[in-house]
């Protein structure tokens, strides 16, 4: 009896040690490709890696949205292979690579426009930076104060996750007196994706949203925002009847305007090399253009 | 001879099948053993991992700054209740949070009461079994939607519905959100008043009728009150399950962190915060510590709601004899 009880603890023990090794084993790295990031860019990443994988079927590459802020995260701690990064990287992020020892290679893929949207029956067309800064920190309530009709504005913005948010954060709020980069008001609404975005600001005849241009371009449901630099100069839409104005964009007169990268740690490895080549090939540019981002350079 | 040969062989025979029947029994209770005890070593782990997260938080951020921002200038009190977690200004105040969460799950339990006690009385008191066992099922089954489906339908359909009867300012809200908290909470109160009433003795019933009380005066005056426990710790429970819960409130409240008691006002909810922001933190920052904390605090409160309504589930079995 209890050389039984002895025998079964053994076996089980056995196969546990067995499960617990069985986790360990790594399967083969080969050629397979984990791409984390940008939600902005997971569309187009995903059209990357279709094509690429026609061309080259022995690769396989898998793509993952969750935000700039997952994406670094995850090629920090190894879990992904590029990172698409939709905004510049934040001090601390780069302290963290500092930290682990990682050198980060960023690769600039593509080009987006932030588009400033509302519904279609509003009133506004045109919005100042200054405007949009107050709209957005909470100072302006009323769309009367713009020269709108007297309704609340409701504000509609991304997670502070998203790159979108950074971005918009940084080069449309700006900072205050004391240096500190001001924040979106507190009742900006917070909705998961810029799809999301634009079907709530769809809904919503008060509503005033951002997002990546490409989303928009097609939608006649939403109205896109022109913006006015300064008063003395020309407002600037980024879409003008459903086309998207790519000259704007590219020579940086269009203000929110940002580049979209791809992150490598260290210098990639061939399989990943070859990916990011046929990205900044007139091929890849031209999955750009069709995705309705901005190609780095005019394609034909 | 022959005869005590075979009949050995047949007690052999019966021997090796006992000893794999008693292995089998043997292995099968080392299984369970095993799990239970796999169980409970990873609860512990658990309660270890975010006790020690926590107490990192509070040496890391330091406990004040989970209420309040005391070197603000805007407000009167100079004291800044709002989560801005990545700001250059970083504050982490618990406070909108919770806010949201309470004014997502108080609705959400108040409308549930009405309509789940209602349930459970009709269910328990007036319906024939027979057509119990066809209501009840139905109404459990609302439990078990997916809560990401219930948050896309509030998103998509019950917005549009809210709006066109109240016309709130903002579409997605508050009250958006505790609707559908509703149907989640809803069964889990109609099945526990069901059961409430159902374990009082049929005894108390017939004295009631006997001393000339009519239906309508036996449950509301008698039945009911005699099971005011078992529904308050059903309400209690669907409390813990309201405040807790993730993906509704997430798709449906609007998630703008604002204080406020207006229910038609878009909030934050403690859940859909570590929800939309866990994923992205970067580990042993300040933000992913704050965010620790909140569940910390959100895993305690659920944890005494829960541990309220046991103790009056076992007080209830205790006294349930009249």
């Amino acid at each position: 009896m209890s050389l039984n009880k002895y025998r079964i603890n053994l076996i089980l023990y056995v196969l546990l040690f067995n499960v617990l090794t069985g986790c360990k084993i790594k399967l083969p790295d080969k050629d397979r490709i984990s791409i984390k990031g940008s939600d902005t860019m997971v569309h187009l990443s995903l059209r990357w890696a279709e094509e690429y994988m026609k061309i080259n079927p022995g690769v396989s590459i898998q793509v993952t949205g969750g935000g700039s802020g997952t994406g670094i995260a995850a090629l920090l701690n190894g879990t992904a292979h590029i990172a698409n990064i939709s905004r510049e990287l934040k001090e601390r992020e780069l302290k963290k690579a500092g930290e682990l020892n990682i050198e980060i290679k960023k690769f600039a893929v593509a080009l987006d426009g932030i588009a400033l949207i509302s519904h279609p029956s509003n009133l506004i067309d045109t919005l100042t930076r200054s405007e949009i800064r107050d709209i957005y920190s909470g100072k302006i309530t009323n769309w009367k104060q713009v020269g709108g009709a007297d309704n609340r504005i409701v504000l509609y913005g991304r997670e502070n996750s998203s790159g979108t948010y950074e971005f918009f954060k940084e080069t449309i709020l700006g900072k205050n007196e004391e240096g500190f980069q001001i924040d979106f008001s507190k009742f900006t609404q917070v909705l998961q994706g810029t799809a999301a975005l634009a079907e709530a600001v769809a809904k919503d005849k008060n509503g005033i949203g951002y997002g990546g241009v490409g989303y928009f371009a097609l939608r006649s449901d939403l109205k896109v925002i022109h913006i006015k630099l300064a008063d003395s100069l020309k407002a600037l839409s980024p879409i003008v009847d459903g086309v998207i104005n790519y000259d704007i964009i590219r020579n940086g007169l269009y203000p929110l305007t940002r580049e979209l990268y791809c992150y490598t740690n260290g210098e990639p490895k061939k399989s990943i090399l070859d990916f990011m080549k046929f990205i900044k090939s007139s091929e890849g540019q031209r999955i750009v253009q069709k995705m309705e981002y901005i190609p780095l350079s005019q394609v034909d | 001879m022959e005869y005590e040969s075979k009949n050995t062989f047949n007690e052999q025979l019966l021997k090796k099948r006992s000893t794999v029947l008693k292995i089998k029994e043997i292995m099968i209770k080392y299984f369970l053993r095993l799990n239970a005890f796999a169980a409970s070593f990873f609860i512990l782990l658990i309660f270890y991992f975010l006790l020690r997260e926590s107490y990192e938080a509070f040496k890391v951020i330091g406990i004040e700054r989970f209420f309040w921002q005391s070197n603000g200038s805007a407000d009167a009190s100079g004291k800044l209740f709002e989560w801005y977690p990545t700001s250059d200004n970083p504050r982490y105040s618990i406070i909108p949070l919770l806010a949201g969460s309470l004014l997502t799950a108080f609705p959400a339990v108040a409308i549930s009461t009405i309509f789940g006690v209602i349930i459970g009385v009709f269910m328990s008191e007036v319906i024939s079994n027979k057509f119990r066992e066809i209501l009840k099922p139905v109404i459990e089954m609302f439990a078990g939607i997916p809560t990401v489906v219930l948050g896309f339908f509030m998103l998509a359909v019950g917005a549009e519905i809210v709006r066109e009867l109240f016309g709130p300012f903002t579409r997605l809200n508050a009250f958006l959100a505790s609707v559908g908290l509703s149907f989640i909470v809803i069964p889990i109160i109609a099945s526990l008043t069901e059961d409430a009433l159902r374990s009082i003795p049929r005894e108390v019933r017939m004295a009631s009728y006997a001393l000339g009380a009519t239906r309508w005066q036996t449950i509301s005056r008698i039945v009911l009150p005699a099971a005011v426990n078992g529904i308050s710790a059903g309400i209690i429970l669907g409390f813990g399950r309201a405040i807790g819960e993730t993906m509704i409130v997430l798709m449906a409240s609007g998630n703008a962190a604002i204080i406020t008691i207006d229910i038609f006002s878009s909030v934050r909810t403690i859940t859909a915060t570590i929800a939309a922001e866990m994923g992205e933190v970067s580990q042993h920052s300040a933000h992913y510590f704050a965010l620790f904390f909140i569940g910390v605090f959100l895993f305690s409160a659920t944890f005494i709601l829960n541990l309220i309504a046991d103790i009056i589930f076992s007080r209830l079995k205790k006294r349930i004899r009249f």
